[in-house]
């Protein structure tokens, strides 16, 4: 009688902490996405040390000896190396907030069950069977109890984080803007070099090896300027989402939110794989 | 204005110089044929001057090194959106030349953060525009 009794205030309790239980599947798909696709874009394949080495020769136009086209890419190796440690920083933020989203992965608690042992408490007598039973519902209840700790949690990280989250996607997005915008200019630097090459007395041999030298610069620079394009669009996306995400702190399982996440998740993607 | 708006800001100003250059480089690129090699010379070191401003702007974005720079850039803003399509719709070497060389001005007195030469740029490059 006594078990029946405990089992239905367990089932009760169940029942109420089930009913005030968030899912946010949503929020964890796009959050997954987010880190998925920062920690592919921090592999640049051409960053400023790149650029450092070609504008030095694209960009010197007196020099004489090779000697002359040297250069110097120390400091462009440190800003490599802050871009991908924002890249980096950025992702764990996702990560942690998808921890605190997901549905699979837990908060390390000290679980209920344990404090439930078999034995005597005062008036009260614990058997092994009752225990099992009650231990078993309260690692259920710790599962709902941390996904409501956890939807309680992310709100908090929400509205803590996001104006400092803002400011280092801004910045993020200003780096990866500057630096592409600099691999524009040196493209428009080789047309200006061939425009007056061409227009000196070239044989037919120099101006097709000019032609051709220009036409494969350019391919190549295309190709990084649109790899740019990509990230820049990704990080652009990544901050609308969060940004909707604070818009909606106190309805995380809004219809409405569930769709908008959703469809900047598939739009990162979109920018990933085209 | 914050750190991070005078980086916006700086990074808005690179793209107009850029966009300055390219427009520029387009012309003598259409035009080469038909221009005089002066001219041509005149257009492409304007051209080239234009795009070192551009990068080093690009660079103070990266840096956020500007300071203070409210009061002086104001102006330059509201001017900014006017001028990139100018120049493409103007084919009037002249004017061109004027241009190029009224925006040339226009960011050395943005960088020495010289306001009665930011104001007498913009005039300039205003009467090129407005012909």
């Amino acid at each position: 009688m006594k078990n029946t009794r405990l089992l239905a205030s367990g089932l009760l309790l169940l029942c109420i902490i089930q009913a005030g239980c968030v899912q946010l599947k949503e929020v964890h798909a796009f959050t997954e996405t987010c880190q998925t696709t920062l920690d592919k874009d921090v592999q640049i394949s051409y960053g400023y040390v790149d650029y450092c080495q070609d504008s030095c020769y694209i960009f010197n136009v007196s020099g004489r000896q090779l000697a002359d086209f040297d250069c110097n890419c120390q400091n462009d190796e440190g800003y490599d190396t802050v871009i991908k440690k924002e890249y980096n920083i950025l992702s764990a933020y996702f990560c942690a907030l998808g921890k605190l989203a997901g549905t699979q992965s837990k908060i390390n608690f000290a679980p209920i069950a344990t404090a439930i042992q078999a034995g005597t408490y005062g008036n009260m007598v614990v058997t092994t069977e009752e225990s099992t039973v009650v231990s078993t519902l309260a690692t259920v209840a710790t599962d709902l109890l941390t996904t409501k700790y956890k939807s309680k949690k992310i709100r908090e990280i929400l509205v803590r984080y996001n104006d400092t989250l803002a400011i280092a996607m801004e910045l993020l997005k200003l780096h990866i803007d500057n630096l592409k915008s600099r691999i524009e200019l040196m493209r428009t630097k080789i047309q200006q070099r061939c425009d007056l090459l061409m227009a000196n007395n070239l044989t037919d041999a120099e101006k097709w090896s000019t032609v051709y030298i220009y036409k494969q610069k350019r391919k190549e620079l295309a190709a990084i300027i649109s790899s740019y394009d990509k990230r820049y669009g990704s990080l652009d996306k990544i901050k609308q989402g969060h940004s909707t995400l604070y818009a909606n702190v106190n309805d995380l399982n809004s219809a409405t939110l569930k769709k908008k996440v959703i469809d900047l998740a598939s739009d990162i993607i979109y920018f990933n794989n085209n | 204005m914050g750190t991070v708006n005078d980086a916006i800001f700086a990074n808005k100003l690179g793209h107009f110089y850029q966009d300055i250059a390219q427009d520029l480089g387009d012309f003598v690129h259409t035009h080469i044929g038909t221009l005089s090699r002066e001219d041509i010379a005149t257009l492409s070191d304007g051209q080239t001057r234009v795009i070192n401003y551009a990068n080093q702007f690009f660079s103070l974005s990266d840096k956020i090194a500007f300071e203070q720079s409210e009061s002086y850039f104001n102006g330059v803003s509201n001017a900014i959106d006017s001028y990139d399509k100018a120049i493409k719709e103007i084919h009037d070497i002249n004017r061109v030349i004027i241009i190029s060389t009224g925006v040339i001005s226009l960011a050395l007195a943005i960088v020495s953060q010289n306001g009665g030469g930011i104001l007498s740029s913009v005039q300039t490059i205003a009467g090129a525009v407005k012909g």
